[in-house]
């Protein structure tokens, strides 16, 4: 299992393709300008089934997005310590 | 356990440095032993002499805080000198190092966190 | 032994990015690890025998070629990018002595390093 961080905005052709490197159980956080993923309505259609996506409130928030708009978890930088506890394999 | 966080693009123009440091504080202070690896650009931010406007932040000052409370700081030696920074610019606590020990770093950390440029 | 990989998305002229993944993977041996260099997305405009960082004064790839020969780093390149950019095997400079890879293997390929780092 991996943990991969996703920090480039969607309109960067990088982002697609870490996500495409998801395997099932791997989790995804979304950091910095990544977390623009996290409004996007068919997210889920871009990992493969099995893949848990997070991302980082305090980069979402200081964005302009409301918590509410977020179609994942939001979670903090002690969330994103507890996922790299978590997860040997780290891909970034 | 021992964490490596690696940054490779320069501060203040990028979130990097900021996400490095926030999640080294606490990282340490969840007791995880924590080492910053300065790639290429990123050294800059070893550079105590920077003069930030007062409402903003002084990154190698936070980075210096950072090793008071025990977070190893290594400066790729060979990016610093490509950048000008010089023993004497760079913040306390911080130490020039290199390719080797980005080695010994990635073979003996239990986590190895990169933020790609 | 454990296994790195360095993987790199960056073009090859006018950034870095190349040179600097070399560098890194060649000062792995020192300790007991394997690396293994990728190239990604315009990264692999690189292997090509015309492509010369140093026409607009930037550091040559070159220079990463006998260490590449000591030490017979394993390089990839991702098939279908070579593909879009047309690059044809009798084009790539041999001292890279590259292997391709296809897209459908990658999550795996990058699954099985112990540490992973982007460029």
């Amino acid at each position: 299992m991996a943990l991969i961080i996703v920090k480039k905005s969607p309109a960067n052709k990088l982002s697609e393709f870490l996500l495409k490197l998801a395997l099932p159980q791997d989790k995804v956080i979304f950091i910095q300008d990544g977390v623009i993923f996290a409004i996007e309505k068919n997210l889920k259609g871009l990992v493969k089934e099995g893949v848990e996506l997070f991302a980082l409130k305090e980069d979402f928030i200081a964005r302009g997005f409301e918590e509410s708009e977020s179609q994942i978890p939001l979670i903090d930088y002690e969330g994103w310590a507890d996922l790299i506890e978590r997860d040997e394999k780290i891909i970034s | 356990m021992h964490i490596a966080i690696q940054v490779n693009v320069p501060p203040y123009t990028n979130e990097d440095m900021d996400t490095a440091i926030h999640l080294a504080q606490i990282l340490v202070n969840r007791g995880h032993k924590v080492s910053i690896f300065l790639f290429a650009d990123s050294v800059l931010a070893t550079n105590k002499l920077v003069k930030p406007m007062k409402i903003d932040r002084n990154i190698p000052l936070k980075l210096q805080e950072l090793s008071d409370k025990g977070v190893e700081v290594h400066i790729c030696g060979l990016c610093a000198q490509y950048r000008g920074i010089t023993e004497d610019m760079k913040i306390e606590g911080s130490d020039f190092s290199g390719v080797p020990e980005m080695a010994a770093l990635i073979y003996n950390s239990d986590r190895y966190i990169n933020l790609l440029p | 032994m454990k296994k790195v990989l360095f993987a790199v998305y960056n073009s090859p002229v006018g950034s870095i990015w190349i040179n600097e993944a070399l560098r890194s993977a060649f000062g792995m041996y020192g300790e007991d690890l394997e690396p293994v260099v990728l190239f990604v997305n315009e990264a692999v405009l690189a292997v090509r025998k015309q492509c010369k960082p140093e026409i607009i004064g930037c550091l040559p790839l070159s220079i990463t070629f006998k260490y590449l020969e000591k030490y017979n780093t394993q390089v990839y390149a991702i098939k279908e990018d070579l593909e879009k950019y047309s690059i044809k095997e009798n084009e790539i400079e041999p001292h890279w002595n590259l292997k391709t890879i296809i897209k459908e293997e990658l999550p795996d390929f990058v699954h099985s390093f112990d540490k992973v780092v982007f460029f």
